[in-house]
């Protein structure tokens, strides 16, 4: 069996064309979706054996605005949202957040509570940087949903 | 006078509300009576240990997220006193422009419902982020830090914490 | 071009004077140097750090609102302490306190339970540092119920005369000498049994 340098290079040139269209498809794909981690975090001055303190960085970047003495972890979920798509998460009893993916970093994010929705909130989110959503409990204490995208 | 009014009259010379006559009969039936003599160091000892003693405190949040939010008090404050003022007008001058002016404000009313943007419930832009409050009976308030690191939405509402036991779930 | 004014190094009539022109940066740079002070009034009445904050912020928003009526006869603290004073009281005339009241209630028509005990003593005490015995004033201001509370701070830390006092808190000028009477009766007895608690006095 002979195969000639033009067979050859037609059949490597299809070859490659078909490897660039595959990878960069997922490399789209890759692009369009994003990757959100939302945790719910208990901000109090009163110790909580048990309970896990959110992240250092976190914790800083909250302790720079506001009073509490610890926060408190209470709930964390990843989504991965394609582009144009919503995810759905409850975080607590009463509160879950609707994520939307808007494309070039932008997400929306609702809060719900009790099934009525209180707030929208669109925003470009970097990485490294984190978007709150946050009010008091009303027992002196504060509750926050920190939003990130993953890396 | 009784007991409970002389107490009161010690009380208002230490505090130099007595003045006068009054004053000064006081002050000599003071130096007859060492109980009321003593009530009155009593009083003058108590005000002279609160006398500058408010416990200095510190605002217990950073500065500026303190001034975010009273800029954006004094904001809201501009915008409901303009939606309040109201315009200068005769009653001729209503009847002539008030129902033609009524009729296009209608037609603007309509035409913004077909459109996709944002209802005016305390919409905040500003560098590419858009907020829409649904609930008028909540406050909310945004906040950057300087480092555009974390943007914050703080609202005067409370939402539950606990969790139940069902696990997470996602669309 | 005009310089930029230096906002921390004004002089304070400067800054209202800016600040009355419509200038927010003097505004914020005068919210900057006293937002504490006007938090501690707050704090001193209320005795809630959420309350006393958001009482603050609004005090800050009125006095905004209200520049024009600044005259300078008072410093610009002085004045906007009494705007954050009158929100307080605002804020305690809307609060119901059952159970103080109904003690109150019975003070007031009977004649205090506590008249029966004498003014205690409570001489300057050497060792003890002016910080500390503020710290033992302020325990003992908490114990206080608002309307006795707020009368001594209205009185002492605000240095309000009786009359105003009785037109802010809505009584007559009788009702505040009680209520100041009583009040420091009670801070002088409560001074006296913390520092017999820790060994400062016999």
């Amino acid at each position: 069996m002979t195969f000639s340098l033009h067979s050859l290079m037609s059949r490597f040139t299809v070859l490659v064309a078909l490897l660039l269209l595959v990878s960069g498809g997922f490399v789209a794909a890759q692009a369009d979706s994003i990757t959100v981690q939302a945790r719910l975090v208990h901000g109090t001055s009163k110790e909580q054996k048990g309970k896990m303190e959110v992240s250092a960085a976190i914790k800083k970047k909250l302790a720079r605005v506001f009073k509490w003495m610890h926060y408190y972890q209470l709930n964390s979920t990843q989504l991965n949202i394609a582009d144009a798509t919503t995810k759905t998460t409850k975080l607590s009893k009463t509160a879950s957040i609707k994520v939307t993916n808007r494309k070039n970093g932008r997400i929306a994010v609702s809060l719900y509570s009790k099934g009525k929705m209180l707030v929208q909130k669109t925003q470009t989110l970097r990485p490294g940087s984190y978007m709150v959503l946050a009010g008091n409990t009303g027992t002196d204490s504060a509750w926050f949903i920190v939003l990130s995208k993953s890396k | 006078m009784n007991e409970n009014e002389i107490e009161l009259k010690i009380q208002a010379l230490v505090d130099g509300e007595l003045t006068g006559r009054e004053a000064e009969e006081l002050r000599a039936r003071i130096e007859t009576d060492a109980a009321l003599r003593e009530l009155r160091e009593r009083l003058t000892a108590v005000r002279g240990l609160m006398a500058g003693a408010e416990l200095p405190r510190t605002l217990p949040e950073s500065g500026d997220f303190h001034w975010s939010k009273i800029a954006q008090g004094i904001e809201r404050e501009e915008r409901e006193a303009k939606r309040l003022a109201k315009p200068a007008s005769g009653a001729n001058g209503w009847l002539r422009w008030g129902m033609p002016l009524a009729g296009v404000a209608c037609l603007v009313l309509v035409l913004s419902l077909q459109q996709t943007t944002l209802p005016d419930l305390d919409i905040l832009f500003g560098d590419g982020h858009e907020l829409e409050l649904t609930a008028d009976e909540i406050d909310v308030m945004t906040f950057n830090t300087g480092d555009d690191a974390m943007s914050i939405v703080w609202l005067d509402y409370s939402i539950d914490l606990r969790q139940d036991s069902l696990q997470l779930w996602l669309d | 071009m005009p310089e930029k004014p230096a906002y921390s190094s004004a002089e304070e009539p400067q800054l209202v004077e800016w600040a009355k022109a419509g200038d927010m940066q003097a505004f914020e740079e005068l919210v900057a140097r006293y937002r504490d002070r006007i938090y501690v009034r707050a704090y001193s009445i209320m005795r809630n750090e959420d309350i006393a904050v958001d009482l603050s912020q609004n005090a800050w928003v009125k006095a905004w609102q209200r520049l024009e009526q600044f005259h300078g006869e008072a410093s610009f603290a002085t004045w906007l302490s009494r705007i954050v004073t009158n929100l307080c009281l605002d804020e305690l005339r809307r609060q119901k306190r059952a159970r103080m009241d109904s003690i109150e209630a019975m003070e007031e028509t009977t004649g205090p339970v506590e008249n029966r005990m004498e003014m205690e003593t409570v001489d300057p005490i050497e060792g003890l540092s002016r910080e500390e015995l503020r710290e033992r004033i302020d325990a003992a201001l908490a114990k206080l119920s608002d309307k006795h509370r707020t009368v001594i701070v209205l009185y002492e830390f605000e240095q309000f005369e009786y009359k105003e006092i009785a037109e802010k808190m809505g009584t007559s000028i009788g009702t505040v000498m009680s209520r100041l009477f009583y009040a420091r009766k009670r801070m002088a007895g409560l001074l006296k049994e913390t520092l017999k608690r820790d060994g400062l006095i016999e």
